[in-house]
C-alpha cells in the first residue's frame, strides 16, 4: 500500500444490506443468545417478588398471608415457572461461558475450562443446598 | 465469503464438505459490496490501526542492549491472538457489528488484547482509552459467534469478555483514594 493511498470513507452508491427484525431468528445460537438477554428479565421478576415479599411480611401476618394467596393463585403460579425456567436457562447459560471470560493461570498454565465452569456449578449446588435446609429446617 | 449463510473461509473449504448443492456463495455479510464478492473493508483497517495493534513502548531501549526477551509462558500469554490472520469472519459473524456498524468488532479488540498481554508491550493504558468509549469494548453483549467462525481458532469472545474483566477493574481502582487515574 503506497503513503499516499486515499480511500472513500462512505460510497453511497455501495450495497449495504439491511439486518432484518428478526435476525434472532436466523439461527439457533442467535435465538439462544436473544432468549438469554431476555431471561434477565426473569430474574428481576423473582427480584421484584422478593422486595413484595419482604414489604408484606413488614405488614404483619394478614398482609402476607394474602400476599402468599396471591402467589398460589394460578395465573401467578404459571409465571412462576416460566420465570423459574428462565432463571434456569439464565445460570446454565451463562455458567457455561463462564472460562471464555474468566482465565485463571496457576503457575503460567491455564486452568481448564471444565474446572472453571464445574466450580461455578459446584458454588451453586452448596449455596442451593443452604438455602434448602434453612427453609426446609422449620 | 457467505456460503450458505455461515462466514467461511472459501480458500480453506472443499466442495466435498459441502454435501450435495446448490450451494450459495455470497459476499461476507455487513460489509458494503463494491461488485460480486468484492466487499469493501476500509471501516474494519481504519478500526484495527486505532486500537495501535503494535508494540508501544514508552522508551525504546538502544539497540546495542539487544532484544526484549520473553518467556515461553509469556508468550503463551497472547499466543492464541496473535494467530488472527484479518480474514473478517467474525465481523460477519457479529450480529452486533451488523446493526451498529460503529463497533470496533472482535478482531480489532482482540488484536488489541494481544498487545496489551505481550510483556514487551506498554500501550495498554492507550488502547484502553480506545476501547472503553462508547463503540468500544462494551458495545459487545457476549454472542459468542465469532469464536465459533474464527478458523484460527484465536477466540475474539473470550479476548473481549477478558478485556471487560480488566476494564472495570482499571475503573473500580480509579475509585479507590490512592488508585491510579
Amino acid at each position: 500500500m503506497s503513503a499516499g493511498a486515499h480511500y472513500t470513507p462512505y460510497h453511497p452508491k455501495w450495497y449495504r444490506k439491511r439486518v432484518s427484525v428478526w435476525w434472532w431468528l436466523e439461527s439457533g445460537s442467535y435465538t439462544g443468545f436473544v432468549l438469554r438477554e431476555l431471561s434477565a428479565v426473569a430474574v428481576a421478576f423473582f427480584a421484584v417478588v422478593l422486595i413484595a415479599q419482604i414489604r408484606a411480611l413488614a405488614g404483619g401476618p394478614e398482609a402476607y398471608a394474602r400476599f402468599t394467596a396471591t402467589l398460589g393463585s394460578p395465573g401467578v403460579l404459571v409465571l412462576g415457572v416460566l420465570a423459574f425456567l428462565f432463571v434456569l436457562f439464565h445460570a446454565i447459560t451463562w455458567f457455561n461461558l463462564a472460562p471464555t471470560a474468566m482465565v485463571v493461570r496457576v503457575r503460567g498454565k491455564r486452568v481448564p475450562d471444565v474446572a472453571i465452569s464445574g466450580s461455578n456449578y459446584a458454588a451453586w449446588v452448596v449455596l442451593s443446598a443452604v438455602v434448602a435446609f434453612l427453609m426446609l429446617r422449620s | 465469503m457467505m456460503v450458505n449463510g455461515e462466514p467461511k473461509l472459501t480458500c480453506a473449504a472443499f466442495l466435498s464438505d459441502q454435501g450435495r448443492g446448490p450451494i450459495r456463495v455470497e459476499p461476507l455479510r455487513f460489509f458494503p459490496i463494491i461488485r460480486d464478492l468484492v466487499v469493501d473493508i476500509t471501516d474494519f483497517m481504519k478500526k484495527l490501526k486505532k486500537v495501535k495493534p503494535w508494540i508501544v513502548r514508552e522508551q525504546e531501549k538502544p539497540v546495542a542492549e539487544g532484544e526484549y526477551l520473553q518467556t515461553p509462558d509469556q508468550l503463551d500469554a497472547y499466543k492464541q491472538f496473535s494467530m488472527c490472520i484479518n480474514c473478517l469472519l467474525c465481523y460477519s459473524a457479529c450480529p452486533i457489528y451488523g446493526l451498529e456498524p460503529s463497533f470496533v468488532g472482535p478482531a480489532a479488540i482482540a488484536l488489541a488484547q494481544r498487545y496489551n498481554m505481550d510483556s514487551r508491550d506498554q500501550g495498554a493504558r492507550e488502547r484502553l482509552e480506545v476501547l472503553s468509549h462508547k463503540d468500544g469494548m462494551w458495545e459487545c453483549t457476549f454472542v459468542g459467534e465469532c469464536t465459533k467462525a474464527c478458523p484460527k481458532h484465536v477466540d475474539p469472545a473470550g479476548a473481549i469478555q477478558q478485556y471487560k474483566l480488566v476494564s472495570a477493574a482499571h475503573w473500580f481502582k480509579t475509585l479507590l483514594p490512592l488508585g491510579n487515574r
